[in-house]
């Protein structure tokens, strides 16, 4: 199948370094702290098609959700999509996530020929909506949730057009912040581009072409033999998300999976129905995490592309919670129900590949925004970041403490970051010691972060999960502790609820306690 | 005058090479001892003294020993430094342990991260705030200062590590605690704030916490070896190489052990870059295989510093060559797992006791046995016959191997080879075809003990056509101590808008660090009309927080136009776009003072006859059948003289093997070319 072996590797390799130095030169020249310091962002190079060919390992819920975004853009925008200009778009109903998320869009040309596309996405700390940081607490409708950008092009002749993004600026609470990062965003595109032709003048367009499909050819094969050791295997598991902040609780989530002919099959028959809160998750994200669990239990060492997800079927009905239609509130899908999806999986795939399965981990990302006018500049601020937990044991080691876990993996906002750009003081950061389940291998613990507000009349929203129900133990591990949100007003504790937007003096501190991870196996000293 | 005789010294894990060059005639001499790894100044004491006795060379003649140690690498390596307390602020204490939050493998079933150095019951907080100006909110109390020191005292650890928020922008408090922590305890003590002084709390603790893991441990070994030197050559100063390229005195390595994290390891890039460089190769392989390891790295153009690096899973935020290690030498190891798989590596048998054929008491087969076995190394003249091989012990180790397989000694001996060859082919797969480059277009350059023994294995697996041998691969890494400009790199944060009215802000500290940076050249013996001078500044837009390095013209006078539009052209050249109007920042000013005057004098091969072969020696060869091949000398070697594969060619520090399809010429200036026959 692959003609020259040594060429092949090289050329994969230099595609997923194209797109890491992609990643590197959207954080180098980013502003705002959630991209260049958190890393909330990815970068992949991707067939004519809109087919994911390479990516930068960067957060497991933007990859699988890009192509989607691509394809969007090339159906929307089909030839208008010329040498030089890039598309935006962030429409959760058309291949979007959630509205934070902007995907750029690169069409790459040779000899008049569009050949490929590079593409990045990167969350952007305020698109609009009625919360800063355009993560809301309570929201029943995507207008809620900030300003929806269809696919539109927003770049000519490499040069990005303030006149094509002027209703996104006059939606954003921090319009300089955003037209930083867009450029940014158009940076990243820009090294890719260039890599790739580097590439392609080393090895010759026909051959790097070629390598694209061998690529997917390659990865489908090798998953496929993965999953044919497991043939006619069968699993199902039923998790709850715990609250949908409009008044809905334990919202089920159900899967079957089946493999059948080196081919898996995912059926979510018995989930919910799309719900009146923000959890609904988007098509694009819910196939990201199917698709990663897939990858971490057989395809590790797989490069990752469309092939591996091409012997997946997964069947998930419309109107539902992992397939919501127009206008479903989704912020909070992306980010929560993901985690929930992936526990559901793995919990069904035990029955498949029981000593691979860890124990669950803390399955929420502990969404915190604060927004408001800084008092040093009298400027709007939007701050957004995700906090670490517990990650789940398994067979074999425990889990880490304070760590991100699963569909997310952003890095911390430095403290000193974080206080220099926003009217913030981090009051305490640590380890939430005993939180992990006890087991013959401990779940990690969770984080307790306390922030204090230096401003007014700031807006805070949370976004989190496991704040009832806790991360399941396995093989007889016990559960972690779930996690809590707080308010210290005075000296004074006041409780907040998982999903929550609150109005807050100057002086209050806003507490996260983060849930710890699962144990795995039965606790060495448990008594009859 | 900068003319001088200079000593270079490397400790390998297995031998001390000690090379001294004559800056006016070009002379070299060279000398090999065994090292001693449990206090690495024996080794390096008896290889220069063992040196000056064979050459007659008077001591005091020695100006200047530059010196390369794994004193470093390998504590790191085997988790052996100083059991450290961290002091950090109040509420912050488990930065350490958290990190950044994230997981280095995002496809992994279970996020994990390597221990944290320092254990929760040894992270004390101590009572202080600063804000983001650097104006404290809470002040460090003489309570809170007295508490600390108690608690430091009750844990009773040698090394102490400072880090507290903020104090990049105010390191007053750090200060504090600094001087009543040398004053009240004997510990080593060390700051962020001199350490790194830059922001992002973690990335600063954990350099400051390695700091101080790795500082009592290497000073006191510099300490120990600058004593024993001074008394043996009385005019000459001890500089020791950095992870950097650079270059230190010994005495002011206290607080600096950090940038000594690859000593060992940089002076090998240098060396064989500079075999290269001299043989206008543009892109090199290095590959320097001693005993213990082999350190690797793809040069293209030039040698890369990397702006961090990590040894052992252990970040470390501090400039460092690029060059990639892995336990394979000729001392690496061969055994058999529990299912029948065969190994090799990563431990060595080190110089005691070696290889089974030192007859030192070593059993195991190492890399070393079984090229014994195979015919390539000649038992009469291993290190010019300094270690007189017993090729009956070598088979014995061997064919302990070759019965657990159930196969031949000649099988055994081939397949250690071949894994041996593997795991170095990986590591140069890791450097190049990874980073999406073609290892084919790179010049394989080969040295270390036993590097060229087995080079062209390696290129046959990589499909490289050209090798480039140093005149002395034995002491090459030796030989980038000297042939190194000595240097000395300085950097500070200043963080100011790039404006006309804070020109005087930038200059003064350029000023101020070109002064510091030539002084601490001058005590390295380079006179101040010597010193050459770089002035970089690292620039941003206001609100990013990475930044592009431009080069300073000292002479030119406009400092911030020149920066400003250098800044501009280089971010739209990078990333395909600037923006008009937008602030830009001054951020870290770096000063490079390094010497210019000595200049390299590249060995000369003796001008020769063509030689004829000194003997023939049976070799067996890959595909199991045997053959005779021409043994020759490398110094009897005429110029332009070519010898065709299979050949061996021996010299004093190593053993350079040409199979069948390959072709050698020998170089005016000492190296060996050795070129694949065209196919």
């Amino acid at each position: 199948m692959i003609e020259d072996p040594i060429t092949f590797e090289v050329l994969k390799n230099a595609l997923i370094s194209s797109a890491r130095e992609m990643s590197q030169a959207l954080r180098r020249t980013a502003f705002s702290p959630n991209i260049k310091e958190r890393r909330d962002c990815s970068c992949a190079v991707f067939d004519r098609d809109g087919n994911l060919v390479a990516q930068s390992k960067d957060i497991p819920v933007h990859l699988g959700a890009m192509p989607l975004s691509v394809k969007a853009c090339i159906e929307n925008l089909g030839d208008d999509l010329t040498q030089g200009t890039m598309a935006l778009v962030n429409d959760p109903y058309s291949g979007g996530s959630h509205l934070p998320d902007l995907t750029l869009v690169a069409p790459v040309f040779h000899k008049e020929e569009r050949v490929a596309f590079t593409a990045n996405r990167a969350h952007h700390a305020d698109i609009g909506g009625i919360s800063p940081g355009s993560m809301p607490g309570l929201s029943v409708s995507i207008h809620e949730e900030g300003i929806i950008i269809s696919p539109r092009i927003v770049v000519t002749e490499g040069l990005l057009h303030r006149e094509s993004i002027i209703d996104i600026l006059k939606a954003t609470r921090t319009p300089d912040e955003r037209l930083g990062d867009l450029s940014a965003q158009v940076a990243a595109n820009n090294v890719g581009m260039k890599r790739l032709t580097q590439v392609a003048d080393n090895y010759g367009w026909d051959v790097l072409l070629r390598t694209f499909g061998d690529l997917r050819q390659y990865s489908a094969q090798m998953m496929s033999s993965a999953l044919s050791k497991y043939d006619g295997k069968y699993g199902e598991f039923t998790d709850y998300m715990e609250s949908d902040g409009a008044g809905t609780w334990d919202i089920p989530i159900s899967v079957a999976v089946s493999i059948q002919d080196g081919r898996a099959s995912v059926d979510f028959t018995g989930t919910s129905r799309q719900v009146q809160g923000n959890i609904n998750c988007p098509l694009a994200s819910t196939l990201s995490a199917v698709y990663y669990v897939f990858i971490i239990l057989f395809g590790k060492d797989v490069p990752t592309n469309e092939g591996c997800w091409s012997i997946i079927d997964i069947d998930v009905e419309e109107k539902s919670l992992l397939n919501p239609s127009y206008p479903s509130p989704v912020s909070a899908g992306n980010v929560e129900t993901s985690q929930r999806i992936v526990d559901v999986t793995l919990g069904a795939l035990a029955s498949v590949v029981p000593d691979l399965i860890p124990a669950a981990s803390q399955g929420t990302m502990n969404n915190l925004t604060i927004g408001g006018i800084d008092p040093r500049t009298n400027k709007q601020f939007s701050f957004y970041e995700t906090i670490g937990g517990g990650a789940g044991a398994n067979r074999g080691q425990d889990g880490a403490s304070g760590i991100h876990t699963h569909m997310t993996n952003t890095l911390n906002t430095p403290i000193e970051s974080l206080e220099s750009e926003y009217p913030l003081r981090v009051k305490r950061y640590s380890i939430n010691r005993n939180t992990g389940g006890v087991g013959n291998w401990r779940g990690g613990d969770g984080i307790i972060r306390e922030i204090e507000l230096l401003a007014d009349t700031c807006t805070v929203s949370i976004q989190s999960e496991r704040r009832s129900l806790q991360p399941w133990g396995f093989a007889g591990g016990l559960n972690g502790k779930s996690g809590s949100n707080s308010i210290i007003y005075e000296g004074k504790i006041h409780p907040l609820q998982a999903k929550s937007t609150v109005v807050t003096p100057k002086g209050v501190v806003i507490r996260i306690e983060t849930p710890g991870g699962g144990g795995y196996g039965p606790p060495p000293t448990v008594k009859e | 005058m900068f003319t001088m005789k200079i000593i270079g010294v490397d400790v390998g894990g297995t031998f001390t090479d000690v090379i001294l060059t004559d800056t006016t005639t070009g002379q070299q001499y060279v000398h090999k001892v065994p090292s001693t790894p449990q206090s690495q100044e024996i080794a390096v004491v008896t290889g220069i003294e063992g040196l000056l006795r064979n050459h007659n060379i008077t001591p005091d003649d020695i100006s200047l020993v530059v010196h390369g140690t794994t004193v470093a690498t390998n504590a790191m390596l085997e988790r052996k430094g100083e059991r450290v307390v961290l002091i950090s602020t109040e509420g912050l204490e488990d930065i350490l342990e958290i990190g950044r939050q994230h997981r280095e493998d995002i496809y992994s079933v279970s996020a994990s991260r390597p221990e944290p150095l320092v254990i929760r019951e040894d992270r004390i907080g101590v009572r202080e705030r600063l804000d983001s100006e650097g104006t404290p909110i809470i002040p460090l109390t003489r309570d809170s200062i007295d508490h600390v020191v108690t608690q430091v005292l009750d844990l009773g650890s040698k090394s102490i590590a400072i880090s507290l928020l903020f104090s990049f922008r105010n390191p007053s408090h750090e200060r504090l605690l600094l001087k009543e922590l040398e004053e009240r305890t004997e510990a080593y003590v060390v700051a962020s704030s001199d350490v790194l002084p830059e922001f992002r709390e973690f990335e600063r603790t954990s350099t400051t916490v390695l700091e101080a893991y790795l500082g009592p441990l290497v000073i006191g070994y510099l300490e120990r070896l600058d004593a024993s030197l001074r008394s043996l050559l009385a005019n000459s100063i001890l500089a020791v190489m950095q992870s950097n390229g650079g270059t230190m005195l010994a005495t002011q390595a206290r607080g600096r052990a950090i940038g000594l994290a690859i000593s060992g390891l940089a002076g090998g890039v240098i060396g064989g870059w500079q075999i290269a460089k001299q043989n206008g190769i543009e892109k090199a392989i290095t590959l320097d295989m001693g005993g213990t390891s082999c350190d690797i790295s793809a040069i293209i153009g030039d040698i890369i510093v990397k702006p961090d690096n990590e040894v052992a899973g252990l970040p470390l935020r501090m400039p460092s060559t690029d060059v990639k290690t892995i336990g394979a030498g000729g001392g690496s190891i061969a055994w058999v797992d529990d299912v029948g798989i065969l190994h090799v590596g990563p431990q060595s048998a080190g110089a005691v006791p070696g290889p089974a054929a030192y007859g030192k008491g070593g059993t195991d087969a190492t890399v070393t046995d079984a090229n014994l076995v195979l015919g390539r190394l000649n038992p009469n003249y291993f290190l010019g016959g300094n270690v007189p091989l017993d090729i009956d012990l070598a088979r014995a180790a061997v064919s302990k191997i070759a019965t657990v397989l159930n196969m031949s000694i000649e099988e055994a001996a081939l397949g250690i080879i071949r894994i041996s060859t593997a795991n170095m082919v990986q590591a140069i797969r890791e450097v190049t075809v990874e980073r999406g480059s073609d290892p084919r277009q790179f010049v394989l350059v080969p040295f270390g003990g036993a590097g060229s023994t087995q080079a062209v294995d390696i290129a046959d697996l990589l499909d490289i056509d050209l090798i480039l041998i140093p005149p002395f691969p034995g002491i090459t890494s030796a030989l980038g101590l000297v042939c190194t400009n000595l240097r000395v790199d300085l950097m500070r944060t200043i963080l100011k808008d790039a404006n006309v009215k804070n020109e005087e802000n930038l200059l003064s500290t350029l000023n101020e660090l070109s002064l510091e940076a030539k002084s601490r050249l001058e005590e390295q013996g380079v006179s101040t009309a010597d010193t050459k001078l770089t002035w970089k500044i690292d620039m941003r837009y206001g609100g990013q927080s990475h930044e592009l390095s431009i080069p300073l013209n000292q002479e030119v006078g406009d400092v911030t136009s020149q920066s400003v539009g250098h800044f501009e052209s280089l971010h739209e050249e990078s990333f395909g776009y600037k923006l008009d109007g937008r602030k830009v920042e001054w951020v870290t000013v770096r000063v490079v003072a390094q010497s210019s005057a000595k200049e390299y004098k590249p060995y000369k091969h003796p001008e020769n006859e063509e030689s004829l072969p000194i003997g023939k020696r049976v070799v067996l060869l890959s595909d199991e059948s045997t053959t005779e091949a021409n043994v020759y000398r490398r110094k009897s070697l005429g110029n332009g003289q070519t010898i065709t594969g299979p050949s061996i060619i021996e010299q004093v520090d190593t053993t350079t093997y040409i199979a069948s399809e390959w072709t050698a010429e020998q170089q005016a200036d000492g190296t060996l070319w050795v070129r694949r026959d065209t196919r």
